[in-house]
């Protein structure tokens, strides 16, 4: 599979702040994992708890949303960032780390004349994953299937206990079958709200296009700098990653940019 | 107008306005504590959430700048402004307090500064319209400053209303005027109000008060909406003996609650 992956943090704040966590684990050759969480900036250790998030699921938690759930008080338990000052504390004693989270698990089904994907998708907030068919259009989107969607406040986990039973989240579980030869998408909230956007505008393809041509961070950090300043995109850490397996049946050309964190 | 994110490179700047004149010495309401005292602790108290907003764990980022004037017989400056990392770093005293079963430690800037003096309080807004210039001039990109009057209205001076409109007037940068919010803590009793739209109907202080406050703009209006819901449109930065809610709250300090 072709993955292309790129990730900016917010305008005007440091690369290493970009709060936006993402890994994508091969587990065996039919089944890939990928999991994109997104560190709230309003909280207090965001970084370190949506990679806490991402380093730590296990396959296994994506058979149910029990399982899920179970894992991520699990997370919860084992999360101890380093706290060396007592503003650091308190807050983190007051408030904790909120991110979101979308877990993807794409399985290869071989047949003798054609493979399909099965897509197993949880989600915890407003990261999207978006798939189109060989023909180029969109055939699903998740949780979110339009721009309006992102109106609401996501569901966030949280580190501390206390208040996420007082504002609990719920996992969206879904599930789709596809042709192998399809293009799969994952984007965090702002460019997945800006694509809702460039999909009304009949520009989806396009954008996820120029996206893949970016080839590098550096490049996509401008092209994400001339969404927020042209195009109305909030100003948020960016973090999208594209896989497919028939780059050439999209883009003009494919580059394979590896994977991260894996 | 008033669009403006609050970063590291355009930071805001919250002034505090305190009256420390005698009246305030008096016992507030029912409260066992004097206004002065009353007024010390929103002070701190702000100070701190302001802070903890911009602590990310691993640092806590200048979004922020914080002073604090004070007036009587004249006025003073209590606190120079100075960042939140400065803040943080120099707190005059630390209280104890248990978080979730953990003793922490927790920060105080001011103690309560009443002096059995006057109320000039034209003179604090003179002071307050001096700094709050100098800030804008430097700070030309960044969310306009708010000046926060914490008083019991009792002034024994001229009146100062016409000087903190003048503020608003001519304190600006290019994302809006300064904005003046007032705390208002009497022992006189009456309603409770916060952000009300029109002239309250109590003493002449009230009136007074209010009409030297802002009226919010749309994105204040909408975070008071969400923690006062009876908040109507026009309303404006003051309250009459309540609690001030999480003033940072106010402030977009990057993306709210996004991920």
């Amino acid at each position: 599979m072709t993955i292309y992956s790129f990730e900016t943090a917010k305008a005007g704040v440091e690369e290493k702040n970009n709060e936006d966590s993402f890994r994508i684990r091969q587990i065996n050759m039919e089944k890939t994992m990928v999991l994109m969480s997104d560190g709230a900036s309003t909280g207090v250790f965001s970084k370190e708890w949506s990679d806490h998030i991402t380093n730590n699921i296990d396959s296994s938690w994506l058979k149910s949303v029990d399982d899920l759930e179970y894992g991520l008080n699990t997370l919860r338990e084992s999360f101890k960032p380093n706290i060396t000052r007592q503003t650091a504390l308190r807050k983190f004693l007051m408030e904790g780390s909120y991110a979101t989270l979308l877990a993807l698990l794409i399985e290869e089904d071989t047949g003798w004349f054609s493979s399909k994907l099965d897509l197993t998708l949880y989600s915890i907030g407003d990261v999207c994953v978006f798939v189109f068919s060989e023909d180029g259009s969109l055939e699903f989107s998740f949780p979110y299937t339009r721009y309006e969607d992102f109106n609401n406040v996501p569901d966030l986990i949280r580190t501390s206990e206390k208040l996420q039973k007082k504002t609990p989240y719920v996992i969206k579980p879904s599930s789709f079958k596809t042709s192998a030869k399809s293009l799969i998408v994952v984007a965090s909230d702002a460019i997945s709200e800006y694509l809702f956007q460039a999909k009304d505008e009949g520009k989806l393809l396009s954008s996820i296009e120029d996206i893949v041509a970016c080839e590098n961070n550096e490049n996509f950090k401008k092209l994400m700098d001339i969404y927020r300043q042209e195009m109305n995109m909030k100003n948020d850490d960016v973090t999208v990653c594209v896989l497919t397996k028939e780059p050439e049946l999209y883009f003009r050309k494919g580059v394979n940019h590896g994977l991260p964190g894996a | 107008m008033y669009t403006a994110e609050i970063s590291r490179t355009n930071p805001a700047l919250i002034l505090f306005l305190f009256d420390c004149s005698y009246s305030m010495s008096e016992q507030y309401g029912t409260a066992k504590m004097s206004k002065g005292q009353y007024l010390a602790n929103i002070c701190n108290e702000s100070i701190d959430q302001i802070i903890l907003s911009c602590e990310k764990g691993d640092e806590i980022r200048a979004y922020f700048e914080i002073g604090i004037l004070g007036y009587g017989e004249g006025s003073d400056i209590l606190l120079p402004i100075q960042s939140v990392i400065d803040l943080a770093n120099n707190p005059s005293r630390m209280v104890s307090e248990t978080l979730d079963g953990v003793t922490v430690e927790k920060p105080e800037w001011i103690s309560d500064p009443t002096k059995r003096v006057n109320t000039d309080m034209i003179a604090g807004f003179r002071k307050a319209k001096s700094v709050l210039a100098d800030w804008a001039s430097t700070h030309p990109d960044s969310f306009p400053p708010v000046l926060i009057h914490v008083s019991d209205g009792e002034w024994t001076s001229d009146n100062p209303v016409q000087t903190a409109l003048d503020i608003q007037s001519s304190v600006t940068t290019a994302d809006g005027n300064c904005l003046i919010l007032n705390i208002h803590i009497s022992s006189e009793g009456g309603d409770v109000l916060t952000y009300p739209a029109e002239t309250p109907t109590g003493s002449e202080h009230q009136g007074a008060l209010f009409g030297m406050s802002s009226e919010l703009p749309e994105s204040f209006y909408q975070r008071a909406l969400e923690m006062y819901p009876a908040t109507q449109v026009g309303a404006r930065g003051y309250m009459y003996n309540a609690q001030p809610e999480d003033l940072t709250k106010f402030f977009d300090i990057g993306t709210r609650l996004r991920g």
